[in-house]
């Protein structure tokens, strides 16, 4: 009878509690609480969580006694809030922030052009879509030495790797959004003798949409792992060489104020992208 | 006469879709085709559209047709409303903006679904998805609509009124129309001329002519009902021997 009585607490809003009779068997066989398979979500709760980790970790901070090992959520915002006194955070962020888009947008550009091609002409399938796949599966970080020895240690090798790495996943979202787009549409547009051209941006270029963010999504985050490696082998100055330096002086407030600002990085680059989502798709 | 096909043929790789098939239309009038689903009919449509060409045979129109064709379903726009839906073809013809408009605006009230034009398909029924359709083809003043099972997808008692709804605007707009459907109910409501068709390769199995009036007609008319009997009987023998796929 226990379980019947959860049964019915825990589905206040179902049918099920009006006068239907809840017995043991009944709630052992059918939840009354369904998924709804909805995409939904409380966003609040993301916040809450956010809260009850960090509480987490000052709590453990404060019982762990060596700061050094780990260091509590206060000790990471001070050392933040003193790089941003002397200018460190700005200038690492700047720079970070200035590798990062040149590369996403290049790579994301080249690699959405690349999907179109591929989606549109077959001879661009059959040629360079292998290469693609090929090239998606290289880590990409591999080939920064590569680059270093082709086009230096300065900013361009850094770059190029993270625009390499933001290409496939991109030109594999544009051209299986393109294939995604149904062709009962397209034909339909074509019995009206809409033009080709216009077929293209007002039919398969929407219907492609959902996922081209969806690879603007994956490839900011790849975009984000790329650039901290290749800071990390090969930097003075961002995000990723704060890190590593400050790993190697033990100050590891200011390491995990780096893990941070690359965490609210990713945040940010997904927040937009859902920006982006729910000013193009509100159709869906 | 406003379309004569004329020893009609098409074939895809092997597979012969359409044989020796000779209709002809007359302007105004109705032709329903009648056969299960995926016999070649919506090829004939497409043809007929000029979106296809045809094997061998010939197709001829008068001067001055405009033919639009109204699909079974999922062919609207999922990102633009009703109304935008609604507008597409007008989109690439020289009027004006406010124009087009209008004429979306006026379709829309003649099809019912005036209140609707700023949904999204997504929020829409099948029936009125069905509609925005309708009026999509109806939105270019064709003379020749070709209608592609428009109400295979709609429950019965939509496709009760949706018949009544297209009977009224054949009459107030007198276009000349194929109507394609598997349905022996539909083909006498709307066909001035019922063609029961063959399985693939598609041939004419049989022709039956419906005097009443379309205006008069209703499900339970008595001529009409007749009809159906015949047409079902016909469809019966020749065993409308094609599956759906």
């Amino acid at each position: 009878m226990k379980i019947g009585s959860i049964a019915h607490e825990a589905a206040p809003d179902s049918e099920a509690g009006s006068s239907r009779r809840t017995d043991f068997a009944f709630a052992a066989s059918a939840p009354l609480v369904r998924p709804s398979f909805e995409p939904r979500s409380y966003p609040l709760v993301g916040w809450a969580t956010f809260a009850v980790v960090l509480a987490a970790w000052q709590l453990v901070a404060w019982r762990q006694a060596d700061a050094i090992l780990l260091p509590s959520p206060i000790d990471v915002a001070s050392a933040l809030y003193g790089m941003m006194g002397t200018g460190e955070l700005q200038a690492d962020l700047g720079a970070s922030l200035g590798r990062l888009t040149v590369g996403w947008v290049i790579g994301a550009g080249l690699g959405a052009l690349t999907g179109f091609a591929i989606g549109l002409y077959p001879l661009a399938r059959s040629s360079v879509l292998p290469l693609v796949n090929a090239l998606f599966a290289i880590p990409k970080i591999a080939l920064l030495p590569v680059f270093i020895v082709w086009l230096g240690i300065g900013e361009l090798s850094k770059v190029t790797t993270i625009a390499v790495g933001v290409f496939s996943p991109m030109a594999i979202a544009a051209y299986s959004g393109m294939d995604a787009v149904d062709r009962n549409l397209i034909r339909m547009a074509q019995s009206f003798s809409v033009p080709t051209l216009a077929i293209l941006r007002k039919v398969i270029l929407p219907g492609m949409l959902p996922m081209l963010l969806t690879g603007a999504r994956i490839s900011g985050a790849i975009a984000i792992v790329l650039l901290v490696g290749a800071e990390m082998i090969a930097a003075e100055n961002g995000v990723g060489a704060l890190a590593l330096t400050s790993g190697g002086l033990m100050r590891t407030d200011r390491l995990f104020a780096a893990v941070a600002i690359l965490g609210a990085l990713g945040l940010t680059a997904s927040w937009l992208v859902g920006l982006a989502e729910r000013a193009l798709l509100k159709w869906r | 006469m406003e379309i004569v096909i004329e020893n009609l043929a098409h074939a895809i790789g092997d597979l012969q879709i359409i044989d020796r098939l000779d209709i002809t239309i007359g302007s105004g009038e109705i032709v329903a085709l009648l056969g299960p689903s995926g016999c070649g009919k919506s090829t004939l449509l497409r043809l007929v559209a000029g979106l296809e060409r045809p094997t061998s045979g010939s197709i001829t129109m008068g001067r001055h047709i405009r033919a639009a064709i109204v699909f079974q379903d999922h062919t609207l726009l999922p990102w633009r409303t009703a109304a935008g839906n609604v507008e597409l073809p007008l989109e690439h013809h020289p009027i004006s903006v406010a124009e087009r408009r209008e004429r979306v605006a006026a379709v829309l009230e003649q099809v019912g679904i005036a209140d609707f034009a700023d949904y999204y398909p997504k929020a829409l029924s099948g029936g009125m998805r069905q509609r925005v359709n309708l009026a999509r083809a109806l939105v270019l003043e064709p003379t020749l609509l070709l209608m592609d099972e428009p109400l295979s997808s709609l429950d019965e008692q939509l496709r009760e009124i949706l018949l009544d709804d297209l009977a009224r605007l054949w009459s107030e707009r007198g276009f000349t129309c194929l109507y394609v459907t598997h349905s022996p109910d539909e083909a006498v409501r709307l066909g001035h001329r019922v063609m029961i068709l063959s399985r693939r390769p598609t041939k004419i199995v049989e022709v039956v002519p419906i005097e009443t009036p379309i205006e008069e007609r209703s499900h339970f008319h008595p001529a009409i009902a007749a009809a159906r009997e015949t047409v079902w009987n016909l469809v019966r023998e020749s065993r409308a021997p094609c599956h759906g796929t």
